[in-house]
């Protein structure tokens, strides 16, 4: 077939020159041949996937309910700051049904995402009421060491294990001496959970360097490489 | 105990910038005389991989860098049903970056920028193809050693990253002006559609010659004038039309690396109204002497290594690095160039095996900021010239074809995938 408009021969497969768009078969297609080069594609409709749709609605709800939960506050009482207990808890809610629930994330980095999620919606309702620092003292040095346990028992437990959780167990073992770090900072007024979490973070590290294989040596060799 | 290599320089940026609307993937193909049996593909596969551990890995996060880890499952072909070029699974569990396609007569390759560059690719496709007829039973032979030989991987000497090897510190060559970018319409549902166009390789380069400049520049001033006239109603600001080229660093420097080893010139000319087809050749053919020499492609990977060699950068988490590589990309690769050419060359085959291929095709992924890409090939005489674009608008690619055709005088077949034509 030829495009005389474009000076150039087409593949008998196609009706129209793909230059121009011109019909180079004439009305009744009578030449055409089946595409030797490529195959017919299914049609395929761009729509935006469920998912993201769940995820915007989510989020509108979300700022909704943040937003008419400070509206009310600062209408009624405002000698009492619940809204400030409120948002936290919505954020983590927001967190755990759109990372922990809908996402494809990695398990590990959706433990050490709730751990995240879960520490900071702690100590912001612990420092929006003003008490003394019982989520920096107790729970979050003990929420690290439950989710090193967890991740250590699920390398522990399956197969390539090791080979797909090392990083996100060494994660948590860096994560292990935040408690301490507190402390330090004066965000902490308990001594012995700190060094608790951190000595729990070392002692994983170095179980993980004298009982893991050479491969857990190696990961780490490729994780740190710079 | 399985392997790992550290991503190459040049490596490093795909991870970062890969999306959707910049796969960074791109394809090789060739077209068989006779239909492709997947089964004697995977055959040929199988003991192709051995050779090519390299390209068997998915990509894992580190602290600092990304890496590739080999992988415990074996590649399997696949039917070819997407549009050419689509974006690689990064996902451990099911993806891979590498996809070894047919359909009909035809096998691709399709590979992920971060393992390797077109050199390396060429290479495995071949040994691929050498194999599937090899095992297919035809008589094909490899007297004049074209094709890798099936002994052990050559870790060291394959796996090696030679932009290190070949580093000198030599001061960069100053930003680059922003380039006339092509605007247009993205097809929905999002896809990449491709045009082929063939015609007689050494008459074509006869011609060339004739004018006395390579092929590559002279398909490259046709380029910038199918530009130049598409874009001219909207060009008010005459900002320069940039084709962006890779240049194969293995011919310049001695290496023998199956990785990435390219440096990209950019070759520009800012129009003025009258200028001639001539003008143009004079300029490309002038620039492309003068940016294919060794110190100046020295030069050029100076330039693009030094961020990479500084300490402060090396140490910077994986996460911070990628947003600096992505605005990098953006702001200096991308808005200097106006659309990308890149020639792999004449592809030399074992003459035994020649008579069992029709043609050879490499396309090039277009991205966000270059909608429309070229590539070019050649193999048992035949030149195949493979537009691909993002946007429905066909407007260079049709004025390219018009004015090769109405120059050389040499008949030009053209093919496409038709993606967003609705036929």
């Amino acid at each position: 077939m030829r495009c005389e408009s474009c000076g150039v021969s087409v593949d008998p497969a196609h009706k129209a020159c793909p230059l121009c768009r011109r019909n180079v078969q004439g009305k009744d297609g009578e030449h055409l041949t089946s595409h030797s080069w490529y195959p017919v594609y299914e049609a395929a409709e761009e729509q935006p996937a469920s998912s993201s749709l769940i995820s915007k609605w989510l989020t509108f709800l979300a700022v909704s309910v943040m937003g008419i939960a400070v509206l009310i506050n600062l209408l009624g009482n405002r000698e009492a700051w619940w809204s400030l207990t409120l948002i936290p808890c919505v954020l983590y809610a927001w967190l755990s049904v759109r990372h922990t629930l809908m996402s494809r994330a990695h398990l590990g980095s959706k433990i050490i995402v709730q751990l995240l999620g879960l520490s900071a919606m702690l100590l912001w309702i612990n420092v929006a009421n003003g008490t003394t620092y019982w989520s920096t003292g107790y729970v979050i040095p003990f929420l690290m060491m439950a989710a090193t346990l967890l991740i250590t028992v699920i390398c522990c437990s399956r197969k390539m294990g090791w080979r797909e959780f090392s990083g996100y167990l060494l994660t948590l073992n860096l994560l292990g001496i935040v408690p301490l770090l507190l402390y330090a900072v004066g965000m902490s007024n308990v001594l012995w959970t700190a060094v608790a979490a951190a000595v729990y973070a070392l002692l994983t590290f170095g179980g993980m360097c004298l009982i893991a294989d050479k491969g857990f040596r190696q990961e780490m060799k490729r994780r740190f490489h710079f | 105990m399985e392997e790992w290599y550290k991503l190459d320089h040049a490596g490093k940026l795909f991870p970062a910038v890969a999306g959707k609307e910049n796969s960074s993937t791109y394809r090789l193909s060739m077209m068989l005389t006779s239909q492709v049996k997947p089964s004697v593909l995977q055959d040929a596969l199988d003991s192709v991989m051995k050779r090519f551990p390299l390209l068997n890995v998915e990509l894992r996060n580190g602290l600092f860098w990304k890496f590739l880890r080999e992988k415990e499952t074996r590649l399997i072909v696949e039917p070819e049903a997407a549009y050419p070029c689509s974006p690689v699974n990064f996902s451990h569990e099911s993806g891979s970056l590498v996809r070894v396609l047919y359909y009909g007569n035809k096998i691709s390759v399709e590979i992920f920028h971060a393992l390797t560059d077109g050199g390396g690719a060429l290479e495995f496709l071949k040994t691929l193809v050498f194999q599937y007829l090899s095992l297919l039973g035809e008589d094909v032979e490899d007297k004049e050693g074209l094709i890798l030989p099936p002994a052990s991987f050559a870790r060291y000497a394959e796996a090696q990253d030679s932009f290190q090897a070949h580093y000198t510190s030599t001061t960069p060559e100053a930003r680059m002006p922003d380039a006339l970018q092509i605007p247009g319409t993205r097809f929905s549902p999002y896809g990449h559609n491709v045009i082929h166009g063939m015609v007689h390789a050494s008459r074509l380069n006869a011609v060339a010659k004739q004018k006395g400049v390579t092929l590559t520049a002279y398909l490259t001033a046709i380029m910038i004038m199918a530009v130049y006239e598409t874009t001219l109603p909207f060009n008010n600001e005459n900002r320069p039309i940039v084709i962006s080229m890779p240049v194969n660093l293995r011919k310049i420097f001695p290496s023998s690396s199956l990785r990435n080893f390219f440096a990209v010139i950019n070759i520009g000319v800012q129009l003025k109204e009258g200028m001639t087809f001539e003008q143009v050749l004079e300029i490309v053919h002038a620039q492309m002497k003068e940016k294919t020499t060794k110190s100046y492609l020295s030069q050029t990977m100076a330039g693009s290594m030094k961020y990479e060699k500084n300490l402060f950068s090396r140490f910077t988490p994986l996460k911070l690095k990628d947003l600096a590589i992505r605005f990098g990309f953006d702001h200096y690769g991308e808005d200097a160039k106006t659309l990308t050419l890149t020639n792999l060359g004449r592809v030399d085959i074992p003459a035994s095996m020649a008579s069992h291929i029709k043609a050879m095709e490499t396309t090039m992924y277009p991205t966000a900021k270059s909608p429309i890409n070229c590539a070019v090939s050649s193999i048992n005489d035949q030149l195949t010239i493979t537009f691909a674009r993002n946007i429905v608008e066909s407007d260079v690619i049709m004025r390219f074809f018009r004015q090769l055709a109405n120059l050389s005088e040499l008949d030009i077949m053209i093919v496409s995938n038709d993606w967003g034509m609705g036929a």
